[in-house]
């Protein structure tokens, strides 16, 4: 480090510390988050903790929201529905947060709706399953991309490309299984015919059989409905029976994770998700670019390591709450849950908000990305 | 019929790696008439443990062994913990005793290696080998040839050494094992380090195939045990024939019925097994033991 | 003395079943202990082996005190017993039976041993490879003889050795257990079948309800009336 380099980082130490003194006049917003840091959700928590922590630091240091600070509170909700309940009434009761954000997994966050509503405070998830928003609740709004955009996504993917014949196989997960049934229920609407629909068990170490079953069904492309790690076992054995069908994954399996542990089995599969899994491949012109570059380089430059599509969530979410109570010009609960509902052409990295009183997603498939992996990394596929 | 040899190949691999596992519970059941359900940690520590060192740059033969040393490390409190207890505890608290040790390996694991999914590598690399249209994986047959050196050699311990015979005296009956000199702590201690090894084994040979990470032993804790209760839980080849059956089991109900329901059917041939011939398939009607 | 204790004491729980018990092996003698069903005979002889734990008092074998030594180690010094009702390995062979037995001995005597044993009953040769299990009662307390004979003891400790036994084999036993004895090993001999243990024995003891309440020279209580009386049948 030369000395210039130092004295400005001695220089931009002291600035922060001012604006820290300026901004504590006001008391600062708390947002409390909880996040499945371990348990199975934990590659889905982790990226959001990661991000959440970087991120909150960033907005303070950009002023916060009108100068007041941003407190985060985030406890580890260990992947566990009850835990997830828990956390979010001592969030509310004994943390008195202004705000609520966290449930990775669609088990937690429809554990915690009951006392967001009754509650009255605005909670966005970060779970994927679609039953979170719809029906739509008065409090409840997400970021992420659900299963079902996904599928809808990789059918108008296969019809581009004149194939209709789709093999499914699951895990036993309860995001699996609501990825394989809007798999099976969209298919007659979008004329896609499912030839094959096998399964696995959690704890599988081998799916050889049922590729081989799939192999044999006349299927001429494979959705694998499944998150996390059996989706390198599931690129493995498909590589070892030499399958040609094109293996397309879900939004569930949208991090780096997936390649490192599939390795060079992962090369050609393709994958839904944001599109900062393929940051390289975005057009400056995007309007979702700014937004994406700015998580995506700060992230790197913390964590040495490519954010995931489950940072996205956590940036968005926090993203959409700094908005809201900026527009709100309070912390008063009833008028921040009203500016969030009203946010129209918001540009994060998912894709573009238009919450509304109908719609507590704010956006469509069109905002999801296939990327295909090629030399180890994600690639845009047009 | 190539898809049928598929099939085969898939419930071969997975049943070996079961009777390994089965065969652990079923060491240390015979001599101690516990049901030891932490055996499926070991499995968990086999390939984590190797990965983790793999991770320190460790060569291959360090790595694993640094994992074998740590995974006889927890059989060896394991045995102190339960052995001790079993003196006044009844068999149903030790069985809670051992669930409880897995939940600790768990913890310990996840502390140790972090919560990430972890893998290692095959010797034979990772391309397959094709016999009339059926791939098989060198590593699978890497597991099956192990497996069988595995039950060849427990077998010679158990019919051709002095303390393999005292192993098996102890088990038939520790008070006159006692009366012929043969220490029961010591022959306890070598019942938890073998099962703990064969544990070991499983998992460095299936880690290369799939993945392990800390939550993985549970499952290979159901399969083993199932694969042991087949087998009827005394006897060697018959654990192993069990294992084998299970897998195949699976593999053919996935292949031909229906993948959702290859555990259920799995289970359901268990429970027949229970109430027909409680003495497992392959088990023979007790005799002459005290 | 090759075998004294004194003053033993051994409880199951609460309940005592061996009380304040004092008695003496010589070296090269055969030593009865008689008594009634439940009297504590085979507690005695556990006690004496280390499986059982004693409560209080004191066992000195060969002029060391091995009250607290475990078990395993009590049959290296030369403390070996023939327990009750044999418990033989019977899933294994006859000859792995004999070859355990030899545990606490170096592996280079066990052939020797084999020998000796085949020789005393060559009925176990031609059973060798057989399944223990298999074998008549007679055959079995034969093993279970040879089984204790492999570990070279120096006091051989037989709790009931007639019992189950045909009367011809029972005294096809007990001939083998004073040819032993004659050949130098030191012999204590628990039998509810009082005559028969009183008729080879040079001492004996009578226990009741865990207590000595009489003791002396075998040949001395046979004649004793009140023992008359109480075990051998008027
Ligand atoms: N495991 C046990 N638990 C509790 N009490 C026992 C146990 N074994 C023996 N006893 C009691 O201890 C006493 C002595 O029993 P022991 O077996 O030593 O008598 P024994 O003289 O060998 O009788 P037998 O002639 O029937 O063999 C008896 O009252 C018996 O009921
Ligand atoms: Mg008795």
């Amino acid at each position: 480090m030369s000395i210039i380099n130092r004295s400005l980082a001695v220089l931009g130490l002291v600035l922060v510390t001012c604006g820290a003194t300026q901004a504590q006049t006001s008391k600062p917003i708390k947002v409390g988050v909880f996040v499945a840091v371990t348990g199975p959700g934990s590659f889905l928590g982790d990226a959001s903790k990661k991000t959440f922590e970087l991120y909150t630091q960033q907005f303070n240091k950009n002023g916060g929201v009108d100068g007041r600070q941003i407190e985060l509170v985030l406890y580890d909700s260990k992947t566990n529905p009850k835990e997830a309940a828990s956390l979010a009434r001592k969030l509310i009761d004994q943390d008195q947060v202004d705000v609520l954000i966290g449930a990775n997994t669609t088990g937690e966050a429809m554990a915690v709706v009951p006392f967001v509503e009754e509650a009255n405070i605005p909670f966005i998830a970060l779970a994927g399953g679609s039953v979170v928003v719809d029906p739509v609740k008065k409090w409840v709004f997400k970021t992420p991309h659900t299963d079902q955009m996904s599928v809808e996504k990789i059918y108008a993917q296969l019809r581009k490309e004149k194939r209709s014949k789709v093999a499914l196989l699951s895990g036993a997960a309860g995001y699996d299984q609501s990825c394989r049934k809007n798999a099976k229920e969209l298919s007659a609407r979008l004329g896609i015919d499912i030839v094959s629909d096998e399964q696995h068990g959690s704890g599988d170490t081998d799916v050889t059989t049922q590729l081989t079953k799939i192999r044999g069904s006349g299927a001429d492309a494979l959705i694998y409905c499944g998150a996390g790690a059996p989706s390198a076992l599931v690129a493995r054995n498909y590589k070892q029976l030499g399958l040609t069908l094109p293996l397309y994954m879900t939004v569930g399996v949208a991090s780096q994770a997936y390649i490192e542990a599939a390795g060079p089995a992962a090369e050609g599969s393709r994958v839904t998700g944001s599109a900062i899994l393929a940051f390289a491949d975005m057009m400056q012109d995007d309007p979702i670019y700014n937004v994406s570059r700015s998580l995506h380089d700060g992230y790197v430059a913390s964590y040495k390591e490519e954010p995931s599509a489950f940072s996205g969530y956590a940036y968005d979410a926090l993203l959409l709450t700094v908005e809201a109570l900026r527009r709100a010009g309070t912390t008063d609960k009833a008028k921040v849950r009203d500016a969030l509902e009203g946010l129209k052409n918001i540009p994060g990295v998912n894709g573009i908000y238009n919450f509304s009183a109908t719609d507590h997603l704010g956006f469509s498939a069109d905002s999801m990305w296939i990327v295909e992996v090629k030399d180890g990394r994600y690639r845009k596929v047009d | 019929m190539v898809d049928f040899l598929q099939f085969l190949v898939a419930g071969l691999s997975q049943g070996a790696i079961y009777a390994l596992v089965g065969l652990g519970f079923s060491v240390i059941y015979r001599a101690t008439h516990i049901v030891n359900f932490a055996q499926g940690e070991f499995v968990m520590i086999g390939g984590l443990g190797t990965a983790g060192a793999l991770s320190f740059a460790l060569p291959m033969p360090l790595a694993i062994l640094s994992a074998l040393v740590a995974g006889c490390v927890a059989a060896l409190v394991l045995d102190l913990i339960v052995i001790r207890l079993a003196r006044f505890a009844p068999a149903l608290l030790l069985i809670i005793v051992t669930i409880g040790a897995s939940v600790a390996l768990r913890g310990a694991a996840q502390l140790a290696w972090g919560r990430n999914f972890h893998s290692i590598p095959s010797p034979f690399g990772s391309e397959p080998l094709h016999v009339y249209g059926v791939a098989i994986m060198p590593q699978v047959i890497l597991i099956l040839v192990t497996t069988v050196g595995a039950v060849v050699g427990l077998q010679w311990f158990f019919r051709r050494t002095r303390f393999g015979q005292a192993m098996l005296a102890a088990a038939i009956n520790p008070t006159a094992a006692s009366l012929v000199g043969i220490e029961l702590r010591h022959v306890y201690t070598a019942t938890f380090l073998i099962a703990g090894l064969l544990g070991m084994i499983a998992g460095l040979l299936i880690t290369p195939l799939a993945m392990v990470h800390f939550e993985s032993g549970l499952a290979f804790s159901l399969k083993g045990f199932a694969a042991a209760i087949l087998g009827g839980l005394g006897s060697v080849p018959g654990v192993v024939a069990g294992g084998l059956l299970l897998g195949v089991v699976e593999s053919l109900s996935a292949g031909y019925v229906s993948s959702a329901y290859k555990d259920a059917i799995a289970f359901l041939l268990i429970i027949v097994v229970l109430l027909t011939r409680p003495e497992g398939v392959f088990g023979r009607r007790s005799t002459g033991r005290v | 003395m090759l075998l004294q204790v004194d003053g033993l004491s051994c409880r199951y729980g609460r309940v005592s079943a061996v009380n304040d018990v004092s008695l003496a092996v010589r070296e090269g003698t055969i030593v009865a202990i008689v008594g009634s069903n439940g009297a504590g005979k085979t507690t005695l002889l556990r006690t004496l082996s280390g499986i059982h734990d004693a409560a209080a008092g004191c066992i000195v074998f060969a002029g060391s005190d091995i009250t607290r030594l475990a078990a395993a180690k009590r049959v290296a010094v030369g403390l070996v017993q023939v327990p009750e009702g044999r418990q033989i390995f019977g899933a294994l062979s006859v000859e792995e039976n004999l070859k355990l037995g030899a545990y606490t001995r170096p592996a280079n005597e066990i052939s020797a041993g084999l020998e000796q044993v085949f020789v005393l009953f060559p009925v176990l040769a031609e059973r060798r490879a057989g399944e223990a299990g298999a074998l008549s009662g007679g055959e079995q307390q034969m093993l279970a003889i040879g089984r204790a004979l492999m570990a070279q003891p120096r006091l051989l400790l037989l709790d009931e050795p007639s019992l189950g036994l045909a009367p011809m084999m029972v005294e096809f036993i007990l001939e083998k257990i004073v040819e032993l004895n004659r050949r130098g090993l030191s012999v204590v001999v628990v039998e509810q079948n009082a005559s028969l243990a009183l008729e080879i024995a040079h001492d004996a003891y009578v226990l009741e309800t865990g207590r000595v309440v009489k003791s002396g020279e075998a040949c001395a209580l046979l004649r004793d009336p009140a023992v008359v009386e109480a075990y051998l049948g008027g």
